[in-house]
């Protein structure tokens, strides 16, 4: 072994250590773009995911809140304890025709605050969740004549009646005799066997609360545009206008719903519109190379880009005649904010009308899938453009089942972008459908 | 901003500031593009590595405890850029085991007249042209320096792989460089 040998392992090293790219100019300037291009989009997938998360938390918490307000609301009678419950239990109901023995007594232990929820009672159900299975007896069954007090403890209510009847103005339609005589009657005779059927029993909880809650659901889903429908996309770039073009994207969106008919709904979506473009025409240009052997027409004119990168690599400086048939593709991502109305047909359908706008960032492609940017003249990558759209919907959902939903939508969006590289307004109509599916349904 | 040391460069990085950026980039474009360029197969893809690499180096600057030298620091993340990016593209499947192959034989040379032949862009090129974990691992092993315990940990294989690897990709790119002195 020659002492002048070298392995490969030292050749390598030796050779290749600091055999680095060329540095030029141009490569500062591409790298800068891509980099603020990444953190822009970095930041509004942050700005998204977080917008999703405030409205899934503030969902939850409006949610928890309203069941915990149920809780509070529910109309508790006082009751000493259960064998002593405020109404009659089913059996002692049922086993006696006469008013004295079927009425409802309430135990007069009332409290100047209870009293207004006491009159409560009659425009809606009463519960009593002491009671080992929760009963709620409709006001038909159980009219506020047949309410007695006991009386042993009649002096006591009447001191604290008086003193509620000054400070709510509710209880004044109460006269004293309600509490004190029990009037004819209203419950028919029955036979015991159907008495039961008569006291409404109700394990749900929710569905003895006694007053209407502002409903509230959750929902999400995946939006597939454009898969039937078509688009109309006007845009102008310098001299050549296009009018028609095929769009087709896909997404997700969150929303939640605030009450019966209002529901706020965000997301993110992408689309991609393509240009099926074919004219003749005649220009100067140059077509210029560069260091990627991407190329690049130029209007030598106004030395600007005049229409998407072209595959050649030749070069030309003249006046040249084309037939262009060219496929230009915009891709675009689109952040929505939607309010929605809703209006029911019947059980399985509703109608949605809806109103919002997007932030859309858009970025020219040209016809190779493979590269995803343009070009230009320097060498720098055109910048995706942000821009704001506004849209109208209307549409229809499908509820097969309680947690899942079918949504066919018509959407009008509305919107400009305009730059040195594209100008163009953007009026897209557009049929979307989609799936929702309910996390929270109530 | 020329004039400034690294650390400044750091801090002003670290501060968002543009410039020091741009000279921190520049600084270290041509050696940092030379890890890029051995673990690619052309230039436009060595050229993506290296951006993505800063964009990692200038994500996670902040995180730069000077435990380190900046080179070295900076070299890490650009060959962990690579390697990973790499593995992603060949999955599973781009390097075949080959037990009891051992490191201890003789490490192929080359005589000073053909190293002088072949000159450090032809070299390249025909390291481009070895089979995807032929190039990683005599990458890694000769010109990083890692040991094959190192270049297991990273590329998820057995030492003995590597070590099988190495040997073959030292005897190929020989063979290779000699046909390509014949040639010229």
């Amino acid at each position: 072994m020659s002492t002048s040998n070298k392995s490969i392992d030292q050749l390598l090293k030796d050779k290749l250590s600091d055999n680095g790219l060329a540095w030029n100019d141009g490569e500062w300037a591409a790298f800068n773009a891509k980099y603020t291009d990444g953190k822009k989009k970095r930041g509004i997938a942050c700005w998204s995911a977080s917008v999703s998360g405030a409205i899934l938390v503030l969902g939850f918490t409006i949610w928890g809140l309203s069941k915990w307000g149920n809780e509070q609301a529910k109309v508790e009678l006082p009751v000493a304890n259960n064998s002593n419950s405020s109404i009659s239990k089913p059996e002692n109901v049922g086993s006696n025709n006469n008013a004295e023995n079927s009425s409802v007594q309430v135990q007069p232990n009332f409290i100047s605050s209870q009293i207004p929820q006491a009159n409560n009672i009659y425009n809606n159900h009463i519960s009593v969740p002491q009671i080992k299975e929760d009963l709620v007896v409709e006001k038909d069954i159980v009219p506020r004549s047949n309410i007695v007090v006991n009386e042993d403890k009649q002096s006591e209510v009447a001191e604290t009646a008086s003193d509620a009847v000054e400070a709510t103005k509710p209880f004044e339609n109460i006269v004293s005799d309600n509490f004190a005589v029990t009037p004819p009657p209203i419950i028919p005779p029955v036979p015991d066997s159907n008495t039961k059927q008569r006291i409404v029993k109700k394990k749900n909880p929710s569905k003895i609360i006694y007053y209407i809650e502002p409903s509230l659901a959750i929902g999400f889903g995946i939006l597939g545009s454009q898969s039937i429908g078509y688009n109309i996309i006007s845009a102008n770039n310098h001299s050549r206008d296009f009018s028609a073009a095929y769009t087709h994207g896909f997404g997700m969106n969150m929303g939640m719903k605030l009450n019966k008919h209002i529901s706020i709904e965000t997301g993110i979506a992408q689309q991609t519109f393509t240009e099926n473009y074919a004219r003749n025409w005649s220009e100067n240009i140059a077509v210029y190379t560069n260091k990627s052997y991407r190329t690049l027409k130029v209007d030598t004119a106004t030395g600007k880009i005049n229409s998407a990168p072209v595959t050649t690599t030749s070069r030309h400086d003249s006046t040249v005649n084309h037939t262009d048939k060219s496929i230009n593709i915009y891709s675009y991502v689109q952040i929505p904010l939607m309010v929605y109305y809703h209006t029911s047909l019947n059980k399985n359908f509703s109608i949605l009308l809806g109103a919002g706008s997007s932030i859309n960032i858009m970025q020219l492609k040209n016809r190779n899938a493979n590269e995803l940017y343009g070009y230009d003249p320097t060498g720098n990558m055109i910048q995706p453009k942000m821009f704001a759209s506004v849209a109208l919907k209307v549409g229809l959902e499908w509820k097969p089942l309680p947690r899942l939903s079918f949504t066919l939508n018509e959407s009008i969006t509305m919107g400009k972008a305009d730059n040195d590289i594209y100008r163009i307004k953007l009026k897209q109509y557009a049929t979307q459908v989609g799936a929702r599916f309910y996390i929270i349904n109530k | 901003m020329k004039n400034a040391t690294d650390e400044e460069l750091v801090q002003g990085c670290i501060q968002g500031k543009e410039s020091h950026r741009h000279e921190l980039f520049k600084r270290w474009f041509v050696r940092l593009g030379a890890i890029c360029r051995r673990y690619a197969i052309h230039d436009d893809e060595a050229k993506d590595l290296l951006q993505e690499s800063f964009i990692k180096i200038f994500d996670n600057i902040s995180r730069f405890r000077k435990e380190s030298s900046l080179a070295t620091w900076m070299h890490r993340i650009t060959i962990n850029h690579c390697i990973s990016e790499q593995k992603k593209r060949l999955k599973r499947g781009w390097m075949t085991p080959l037990d009891g192959v051992k490191d201890e034989g003789d490490i192929p040379e080359i005589d000073e007249e053909t190293e002088e032949a072949i000159g450090p862009d032809a070299l390249l090129e025909l390291l481009r042209q070895l089979p995807s974990g032929y190039r990683m691992v005599i990458n890694l092993y000769g010109v990083e320096g890692y040991t094959h315990k190192q270049i297991a940990a990273q590329l998820d294989i057995t030492e003995g792989t590597s070590k099988s690897q190495l040997n073959k990709a030292r005897k190929l790119l020989k063979k290779m460089i000699e046909e390509t002195k014949v040639r010229n």
